[in-house]
């Protein structure tokens, strides 16, 4: 049947499909009509988008998606794109991401049949963190991964697969596009959804924060920043009220945020303090963190009072400031 | 394009180019093979506010998804010391804003404006292909290369109308505070931050400043107070090109000495509209039959600006190796107290 609305392609979605389908089986043959595979890709990517997100000033039409969704499903199309994301052309790894993500938004109800798919084939999800570890598809693929995180169930699987601690690398990696991409994803991760994400690092507390500390003494500035800010957001989120008694009860943790207020950035010093607060602030200090403070008492009086005082705006600084000060110089040993 | 390792190549500053918002712009080059690049420089201490670092990252991203003859090629980004590191391809004559202000302070003549108006359409309308919507357009994010043409940069701003996949384009009613920092450039819709929005038409609107820009040698308003120049946009006050046509006995002698074809005046005429609707779009304007014959054949940018310095040939530059220094960034504290653990 033809479907004049859509310009020149005359395809119905079932077609298109198939039409992609074969070119991806090329590409994996890798033989000489490759080159050419991918340019049908290429083409047939194209059509996809126009029926998911129509023609210029027309809306799509409902139903030509949801044929073209079904199909996709059916002939298993988005493993294959991911499989072989890197091999495409630069604007149609583009075109997989928006694809992607679209399909992933679409409801029917309250049912999300991409979500639905992909719970079903988590192996794609894997595929996808593994992207990171290749320089051309790796944001392409942290896009995907950040849209999948934003479904509970998605979060879950990705959160309990072991491949979760590969990010630890990732976000460590020398180019910085790519190492910050890693970090977002990772952060969604971590803080999307709150209870799956509070219960993921209760259990886990040691092999994550074991990891994490590394972070906290990475190299690189910016893993250092990001990592001490996310930490301070982790702890002072109510949901994670057991990770933070745990973690302020420890005296390295106490060790390490002292020693981060003395680093020679200025930025650090201040995500320290962020983190470094709440140790002061708990009503019930264990034994070895209120003797450190007891230890230091005049040091850190004498190093606070003097501590980040161009801050004259920050009024809420200022007041925990002051009250940090109060609370150490009124311990009692 | 050479893919730049930087971390492992290792490179040096030769020279400097520009200051930009968040730290220098300059050349470098690898210490193996002294293939030269731009490279801008984040200071992340200076940038001590958390959505200056946000920045960083969203020009990044930005920079990597965009591949097309007048988009600046990107190499690589990476971690130095307090410092991000952005390195780009080296646009030997710099933005057209150092140009302005280094050779051609009057503006530039109207064939180099014409091949630079076109090519600049060109990036907006693989932009806008993509519903991306820049909301920077202005001389110092126009790069200029001798040989290569023109390379749209500051990508910082970018922001994509159908996030949500659907086929009508969107306006938008995003105004960050951010974008303030490119105010007279931006379409009076932009600013006016009402419930109508914006889309892809601000860019034009900003081009149309842009080549004001270009060929006057300052933007329009630039004597106003940003309320003035909010008044007089939303009111329909088109900024126009500045020749013997368009001023009278008492404008200066030098804009006196120009003379824009009537096809270019009503080109910024037709960009500067005040409804967006009655701009051109960014495909049309590729072509710019409908408002003067093509020229023959294409000139290479150093042909139609030859009064330019390249930043390569600017031999007292290239001299210096300098270090990175921020020590003023550094913490004044005392680091010297002692911990007992």
């Amino acid at each position: 049947m033809p479907l004049p609305i859509f310009g020149k392609s005359h395809k119905s979605p079932a077609d298109v499909v198939k039409n992609l389908k074969e070119a991806l089986v090329q590409i994996e043959k890798g033989d000489k009509k490759s080159d050419k595979a991918i340019e049908e890709v290429n083409k047939w990517l194209q059509t996809v988008k126009g029926i998911i997100y129509g023609q210029e000033g027309q809306e799509p039409n409902s139903e030509q998606v949801a044929q073209l969704a079904q199909e996709t499903y059916n002939a298993n199309v988005l493993p294959m794109l991911i499989k072989n994301l890197a091999k495409l052309e630069f604007e149609s790894k583009k075109d997989v991401a928006q694809i992607f993500n679209n399909l992933l938004r679409r409801q029917i109800g309250t049912r999300s049949p991409t979500v639905e798919y992909l719970c079903a084939r988590p192996e794609i999800l894997i595929t996808l963190v593994k992207g990171y570890e290749m320089p051309e598809i790796a944001v392409t693929c942290g896009s995907m991964l950040r849209e999948c995180i934003r479904h509970d169930h998605l979060a879950k699987v990705l959160l309990h697969h072991e491949s979760f601690y590969h990010f630890f690398t990732y976000v460590e990696v020398s180019s910085f596009d790519i190492a910050s991409d890693a970090f977002s994803t990772f952060k969604d991760l971590i803080t999307k959804h709150k209870t799956i994400c509070a219960e993921f690092l209760d259990t886990n507390y040691d092999k994550f924060f074991g990891e994490y500390q590394k972070l906290l003494n990475s190299e690189n500035y910016v893993t250092r920043r990001q990592s001490l800010k996310l930490l301070g957001e982790l702890l002072l989120d109510r949901h994670n009220f057991n990770v933070m008694t745990r973690y302020i009860s420890n005296p390295d943790n106490l060790k390490l945020m002292m020693n981060l207020l003395r680093e020679k950035s200025k930025s650090i010093q201040f995500e320290a303090f962020h983190v470094f607060k709440v140790f002061v602030a708990n009503p019930n200090k264990p034994r070895p963190i209120a003797d450190i403070l007891l230890r230091n008492r005049e040091r850190l009086v004498d190093f606070l009072s003097n501590f980040h005082n161009d801050r004259t705006e920050d009024e809420q600084f200022n007041d925990e400031k002051a009250y940090l000060i109060k609370q150490i110089q009124e311990m009692r040993a | 394009m050479p893919i730049l390792d930087l971390a492992n190549a290792g490179f040096q500053a030769y020279a400097y180019i520009d200051e930009a918002s968040c730290g220098a712009v300059k050349v470098y080059a690898t210490k193996k093979g002294g293939h030269r690049f731009a490279c801008k420089m984040w200071q992340l201490e200076k940038l001590a506010d958390r959505c200056g670092f946000q920045h960083a990252i969203e020009e990044v991203q930005w920079l990597k998804l965009l591949r097309h003859t007048n988009i600046v090629p990107f190499y690589a980004a990476i971690v130095c010391d307090r410092h991000i590191l952005i390195a780009t391809h080296l646009s030997d004559m710099g933005s057209a804003l150092n140009v302005i202000e280094k050779d051609y302070k009057v503006g530039f003549p109207e064939s180099a404006l014409v091949s630079i108006t076109k090519q600049l359409s060109q990036a907006l309308n693989y932009l806008h292909s993509q519903y991306i919507l820049h909301r920077s357009i202005r001389a110092s994010h126009v790069l200029l290369d001798s040989q290569g043409g023109v390379r749209l940069t500051g990508f910082k701003h970018c922001i994509r109308l159908n996030e949500h996949g659907l086929g009508k384009i969107h306006p938008i009613n995003e105004f960050s505070e951010h974008l303030s920092d490119s105010l007279l450039w931006l379409a009076p819709e932009v600013l006016s931050q009402n419930v109508s929005g914006y889309g892809l038409p601000s860019d034009i609107y900003s081009l149309g400043i842009t080549i004001c820009e270009m060929a006057n040698g300052f933007p329009p308003f630039t004597d106003m107070s940003p309320l003035q120049m909010l008044y007089e946009k939303t009111r329909g006050t088109t900024p126009r090109l500045l020749d013997s046509t368009t001023i009278g006995p008492e404008g200066s002698a030098d804009h006196h000495q120009h003379h824009f074809s009537a096809g270019l005046h009503k080109l910024v005429a037709a960009c500067l509209s005040i409804r967006p609707e009655d701009r051109p779009n960014a495909s049309q304007l590729t072509t710019t039959n409908s408002f003067f014959k093509e020229t023959k054949r294409p000139q290479t940018l150093r042909s139609l600006l030859p009064g330019v310095k390249l930043i390569t040939e600017d031999t007292n530059k290239l001299t210096t190796i300098e270090e990175m220094d921020d020590s003023r960034e550094v913490s004044t504290m005392d680091q010297f107290t002692q911990w007992d653990f």
